[in-house]
């Protein structure tokens, strides 16, 4: 992992890189917009990398694998998503970010964050009723700079618990049947279907696992699956000092 | 206060954000109940130190650690053990984050940086959640069952102190003030607490949070929403002030 390498910066170079880093929480924040207005097409456009080589390994995660590369991502989160919706009627997806840690590189060319949202989301069924979801999770997000704009370049949406609007969370199953958990029907097939998080165990698999400070981008602390953490192997796995 | 220098104001701007990453940081190990990482991380160890909440306030690190990693930890352990014997998929595997999931957000903070840059203070809210799949406990014969998942809504304010130690943010006092819990669905607080202190034989109030640690000023120091008690100001937000001392502080100071 690239480790942290304490550098000194001029007041010039200070208050860039704090400029920096309220953009890129700006950024987070707009993407909170564009989903609620259902603007996942613009989102794409607007607020993703650009760059054919960013865009090649860009990677949309939740707790059941990985959409990787803007046409997969496009397919899943756009086309899928749009089939799913039928006209929008009915529609309320709100996913307010909050508890924000944003570490920018020591070299200020990418940046990793992280958020909570403790959100909901209401869809329709097709007859005119609508199915109302609280849902909590982590959103951990990877930023790239292309020219002078932040982009996003890698998302993971950890889900931790779904709970539909005004039912008793505490009567709901204790293990998660991901043939039938909405957010991983909502997911479809990813390009690398896997679990990432699994919730049954809170945060025992500590993914995403929340940003340390670094110098100089390196594929290993990436939100993407090549960063994505030796799973901690338990029973006859752990090896010495594992689990803890 | 004298007016802060170009230099002084950029210094302060970006201590602002990394008090923000210290108090977020708190936020995602506290959710793993990563105890250990986090007084060895984030805290300074100076004998000012200090955690408050509605049972008093804890001070001095030493007191603060036994305090919130000991006997957090100790929770944790008797939770694992709990749990070993209904669920035994919990084999090999941390027992701190299997407890629960205690996700304190953080929004609407109101941040100074002292004008001598080597302290900061903060107020935030927190309109946090707190969940765990895997629960168990024993029944009043002693025999282990399980308990049915949970998901229970916290709402909190904090007020926090921080000093630069050797150019590295840490936390040096912080106060919690419990405004409201229950379960997230259908808590109604005020219809609950107005039932409590009407019935006959009024139970306990929900505790506000977890243990009673050993406390140097002994609580409460601010307890959980009443039909009977007007708003609490326990943890004002800051105003800009020069440097930490008694009259800009979440923990006055003994000397």
């Amino acid at each position: 992992m690239s480790k942290k390498v304490k550098r000194t910066y001029t007041d010039d170079e200070l208050i860039r890189r704090v400029t920096d880093i309220e953009e890129i929480k700006k950024l987070a924040n707009k993407r909170v917009y564009y989903i609620i207005n259902e603007w996942r097409e613009q989102e794409l456009s607007d607020l993703w990398v650009s760059d054919p080589a960013y865009q090649a390994t860009a990677s949309f995660g939740r707790n059941t694998g990985y959409y990787v590369g803007m046409d997969a991502i496009r397919g899943y989160y756009v086309t899928k998503h749009a089939a799913d919706l039928g006209d929008g009627v009915g529609t309320m997806n709100v996913h307010p970010i909050s508890t924000g840690l944003v570490e920018l590189a020591g070299d200020g060319k990418t940046a990793k964050g992280l958020w909570y949202s403790i959100g909901q989301d209401t869809t329709p069924n097709g007859d005119g009723t609508a199915k109302a979801l609280w849902n909590t999770g982590k959103v951990a997000i990877d930023f790239v700079k292309e020219g002078d704009d932040w982009k996003i370049w890698h998302i993971v949406e950890a889900n931790d618990c779904t709970a539909e609007a005004g039912s008793e969370y505490s009567e709901q199953p204790v293990y998660i049947d991901y043939a039938t958990d909405p957010v991983a029907v909502e997911f479809g097939t990813p390009t690398i279907p896997m679990i990432t998080h699994d919730a049954t165990f809170n945060w025992w698999d500590n993914y995403p696992t929340p940003p340390v400070p670094y110098d100089t981008w390196s594929d290993e602390i990436s939100y993407g699956p090549e960063g994505y953490p030796e799973k901690v192997e338990y029973h006859f796995g752990a090896g010495e000092g594992g689990n803890y | 206060m004298r007016e802060l220098t170009l230099h002084e104001r950029i210094r302060n701007a970006d201590a602002s954000q990394q008090v923000e990453n210290v108090k977020a940081k708190h936020a995602y190990l506290h959710g793993r109940a990563d105890a250990t990482g986090e007084w060895s991380v984030l805290w300074s160890r100076s004998d000012d130190c200090s955690w408050a909440h509605a049972f008093g306030r804890m001070r001095g690190f030493d007191q603060v650690y036994h305090g919130s990693v000991g006997d957090y930890d100790m929770m944790c352990m008797q939770n694992w053990l709990d749990l070993y014997q209904v669920y035994p998929e919990v084999t090999g595997k941390d027992p701190r984050p299997l407890m629960e999931c205690s996700v304190h957000t953080l929004v609407t903070d109101v941040i100074e940086v002292a004008a001598d840059g080597q302290s900061a203070r903060g107020s935030f809210i927190t309109p946090g959640v707190i969940h765990s799949r895997l629960t168990a406990d024993p029944d009043k014969d002693g025999v282990v069952h399980r308990s049915p998942k949970y998901c229970h809504v916290l709402w909190e304010r904090y007020g926090s102190d921080f000093v630069c130690e050797d150019g590295e943010w840490k936390y040096l006092h912080e106060h919690v003030c419990p405004d409201l819990v229950g379960d997230m669905d259908h808590t109604n607080w005020a219809a609950d607490e107005f039932a409590r202190i009407t019935d006959p034989n009024p139970g306990e109030m929900m505790p506000p949070t977890l243990g009673q640690p050993r406390v140097t000023d002994p609580g409460p120091m601010h307890m959980p929403y009443s039909v009977l008690k007007p708003p609490q100001n326990t943890v004002p937000w800051p105003e800009p002030y020069e440097t930490l001392d008694n009259d800009n502080t979440y923990t006055p100071f003994v000397r």
